[in-house]
């Protein structure tokens, strides 16, 4: 019987080869696939490409998916934060309106705390008066004293460039350039000058007088008008101007708390010095002249009789 | 394995169609993504500045209110009318409670003072300059806001009167009409 030698013996599948051995017998069957039949196989096969590709489709499909699906999420979480922001950003807007109305009020209110506390004098007269008598030296006293205030009237100008407090402004702000036209009310202004005449006993402490007031945080510009000589009651003494002027930013209530204390040591002191002379007038040991010159604190001397310049 | 026309069209679509999705779907989303987030960057660049500047919103509403108070506090010494009598009456006390004796007055013109009204009077008393140190602390101790804009002191011998002062109190009201219009 001579068989296709590729057809395996006992009824081999079709396409089965069988290779022969060195040595001759039975040759060494090398099958060409398997025993299955060959459409069973292109079947096999088949299905097993259609599964290939149906699993790289879906391989494909689960990336293209995946990836639509992360970038759909970052867009949603874009969209998310960018919601977020805008509304914070509305907040915002509603905040900036709101300081805009707060920096026009302010302004507004400025103005009129300025005018209102214009009002105020800021420097108590009782203050004043305290620190010209407290300054006294002892044997110098006022007999006039002449405060004249002068109102000072201020033109309205126009801010220099840049000198505007910094503002939220928009271009459609009708409301702050309708306040801007509108004109400023002024704060009533004075301006204060003192003049002061009073004697001494001698030029020295009139001087000192003088150095005293120049030390003295609520006036500016002191000057000595003149000293001349004048008569009281049979006395030689000197006669004095002084002119000054109140400072327009002097804080005079500062000053007042302690002033009452240096009024109640001062008058102590005057008490103690009247006291002490009356003593010693009484036990015949004092010098009337020394009685006559002044020097009490207070401006109760009469006016003296002008005898002349001496500048 | 052989390559058949259906393999091949089947290695075709899986080629293009992550080819496809990706210039035509996932490159645009993540362009818009891109340009979004520069958005939003930008406002939040734009929003700590706006926040930076609103911050002051609280500390400007604390000083409004603390200057409308003080305004008030002022405000409240101005009364709505003159009430020359009270003044009068006020004033004559304070007088002769320190020692003076009763005051001579003289009201003058009432004028403008930016938003309130003016009254000025001309005052002269008589007695010694304790007892006008302690008027003028007493004067400046009332609730209503008066100013004294001159001063005049002389001595004089007199007996029981040592000094002679004149000067201007000025008191201020309320200008009702005056305050509309500046508001």
């Amino acid at each position: 019987m001579s068989e296709p030698t590729n057809a395996a013996p006992g009824g081999a599948f079709p396409g089965a080869t069988v290779a022969g051995g060195p040595g001759g017998g039975m040759p060494r069957a090398t099958l060409k696939s398997s025993f299955l039949p060959a459409d069973y196989v292109a079947r096999k096969s088949e299905q097993r490409a259609t599964m290939l590709g149906l699993g790289l489709f879906g391989l494909v499909m689960l990336g293209v998916v995946g990836a639509f699906l992360v970038t759909n999420r970052a867009w949603t979480s874009v969209r998310e934060e960018r919601l977020a922001v805008d509304k914070l950003y509305a907040e915002e807007a509603g905040k900036i309106e709101q300081l805009k109305e707060l920096e026009q009020q302010r302004a507004q209110m400025m103005e009129k705390a300025e005018v209102t506390a214009a009002l105020i004098e800021n420097v108590p007269r009782s203050v004043l008066l305290g620190e010209l008598v407290l300054r006294l030296p002892e044997d110098v006293k006022l007999t006039n004293m002449d405060l004249k205030g002068t109102r000072i009237e201020t033109r309205v100008q126009a801010p220099p460039p840049g000198a505007a407090p910094m503002q939220v402004k928009s271009l459609a702000d009708t409301k702050s350039k309708a306040a801007e036209t509108k004109p400023k009310i002024q704060a009533p202004r004075f301006q204060h000058t003192l003049l002061m005449q009073g004697v001494a006993s001698n030029n020295n402490d009139i001087a000192d007088y003088v150095a005293s007031l120049r030390a003295c945080p609520l006036l500016q510009g002191v000057e000595l008008n003149y000293i001349r000589e004048a008569t009281i009651q049979d006395r030689s003494l000197r006669q004095f101007e002084i002119q000054a002027e109140i400072r327009q930013d002097a804080d005079g209530r500062a000053l007042a708390a302690g002033l009452t204390q240096r009024l109640q040591e001062s008058t102590e002191k005057a008490i103690a010095d009247a006291t002490s002379n009356i003593t010693l007038r009484a036990s015949g040991k004092g010098d009337p002249a020394s009685n006559a010159a002044p020097a009490s604190t207070h401006a109760a001397q009469p006016a003296p009789q002008d005898s002349g310049d001496n500048r | 394995m052989r390559f058949g026309i259906r393999s091949i069209i089947l290695l075709v679509i899986l080629v293009l169609m992550p080819v496809l999705t990706w210039l035509w779907v996932l490159r645009p989303q993540n362009s818009r993504i891109e340009q979004a987030r520069k958005d939003i960057a930008q406002k939040r660049e734009l929003l700590a500045k706006l926040q930076q500047e609103t911050a002051r919103n609280n500390d400007l509403q604390k000083a409004n209110e603390s200057i409308r108070s003080a305004v008030f506090a002022i405000e409240e010494r101005l009364p709505n009318e003159k009430e020359i009598d009270s003044v009068v009456r006020q004033i004559t006390d304070l007088a002769v409670s320190a020692g003076l004796q009763s005051p001579a007055m003289k009201s003058n013109k009432p004028m403008q003072a930016a938003l309130y009204k003016e009254q000025p009077l001309e005052i002269a008393m008589e007695g010694d300059f304790s007892g006008f140190f302690t008027f003028l602390v007493n004067l400046e101790r009332l609730p209503r806001i008066t100013r004294i804009p001159d001063l005049k002191l002389r001595t004089q011998e007199k007996e029981n009167a040592e000094l002679k002062a004149e000067f201007t109190l000025s008191i201020y009201f309320q200008d009702e009409e005056r305050q509309a219009q500046a508001q």
